[in-house]
């Protein structure tokens, strides 16, 4: 709606006043001269309103994009512009739910990146920064269907959800994961190589119950990462 | 007449009103719980001091509001409106509306503030 829209009521009454003034309606000119100074009067508060009113719209709208931004920022993870662990937080209890409303599973990827602290120490930690958003846009480009979800959990920790997942999809999208980070090429931009480096994974899946709690679902997926790491780190484990 | 001095809160701008230099300063945020009450003063130094001003004295007074609310926008309008029919009146009064040059809000707003006005010079300042 346009200001001047929002406003058509009071130009009617400007309207009116001016007819009412050319009717003649005043026998004494004096009272018409007060009448059409009010009317003066009137039509610059009137002015003065659609101004008050512009100005707020402009800075309503600078105040919603700035909210927008800040929710933005507040989900994501600098680094990586994967969504971060508060979002991550959100995000499960929602699906947990919804799952748990379906009868559905709910398929759980945790991935560690494997002796991340060794390639800090050989390359640096700017080196190592770089690292952490190749694998997270991997990760990202891997896990694509639309209700999937990748977060950055921790240092170089990932956590997936994949909602609809038994542990066989699962598995299947972790095999991905775990092809596609072994192909990345780390160099810089005068083709000089950093290194390899793999990611184990651990998954889990469930269908929500009544007496199981998110915690089980995470914890189950964590157990999973620590036995990937401990039969050799490159795998996917799942409990 | 005794210079207006008010200093800046998280809500409401520094300003500074001086007859002995001729200058008035408002600089900050405004958007005070009770913008009447707060602008009361300030409106009653201006109508003070516009009715003693004389024809000869330059006066320059400097805006550089960051963010208002919508009864502050009023108050300005107020404000400026007694400074256009003191400059109709043929007083030598200038507003320097300053502002961040990647602030367009501010911008817009002193431009919407810009058009209502006839004999007042309203300047934009953007740095």
């Amino acid at each position: 709606m346009k200001i001047n829209d929002i406003f058509a009521k009071e130009e009617k009454v400007i309207t009116q006043a001016e007819q009412i003034l050319k009717s003649e309606a005043f026998t004494a000119t004096e009272c018409a001269g007060y009448y059409g100074e009010l009317l003066d009067e009137y039509r610059k508060l009137l002015k003065q309103m659609r101004s008050v009113v512009k100005m707020s719209d402009i800075t309503q709208g600078k105040l919603n994009s700035l909210s927008m931004e800040l929710e933005r920022l507040s989900n994501i993870d600098e680094l990586t512009d994967l969504y971060n662990r508060r979002c991550f937080n959100e995000k499960i209890a929602k699906e947990w739910f919804y799952a748990s409303v379906s009868q559905s599973s709910l398929g759980l990827l945790m991935i560690d990146i494997d002796y991340f602290k060794q390639y800090n120490d050989n390359y640096g930690h700017l080196q190592g920064d770089k690292c952490l958003k190749e694998i997270a846009d991997t990760i990202r480009q891997t896990v694509n269907r639309p209700k999937d979800f990748v977060a950055r959990y921790g240092g170089e920790e990932f956590i997936v959800l994949l909602p609809g997942a038994d542990l066989a999809g699962c598995a299947y999208i972790a095999d991905r994961i775990l092809e596609n980070v072994t192909k990345i090429e780390f160099t810089d931009v005068n083709n000089n190589s950093y290194g390899k480096v793999t990611v184990s994974i651990g998954g889990n899946s469930m269908v929500p119950c009544e007496n199981i709690e998110i915690g089980i679902l995470i914890s189950g997926a964590d157990r999973a990462l620590y036995k990937a790491k401990k039969e050799g780190r490159h795998c996917y484990r799942s409990i | 007449m005794e210079d207006l001095m008010i200093e800046k809160t998280k809500s409401t701008p520094f300003i500074y009103l001086s007859q002995v230099t001729n200058s008035f300063i408002l600089k900050g945020e405004s958007f005070p719980e009770n913008s009447a009450k707060f602008y009361a003063p300030v409106l009653e130094w201006i109508r003070e001091y516009i009715t003693a001003l004389d024809v000869h004295t330059k006066v320059i007074m400097d805006f550089e509001i960051i963010y208002f609310n919508s009864s502050t926008s009023k108050i300005f309008m107020t404000i400026f409106d007694l400074l256009d029919e003191a400059a109709m009146a043929g007083k030598n009064i200038t507003v320097n509306w300053k502002c961040d040059e990647n602030n367009e809000t501010a911008i817009e707003c002193g431009e919407e503030f810009q058009e209502d006005l006839g004999y007042l010079s309203f300047n934009i300042v953007t740095k």
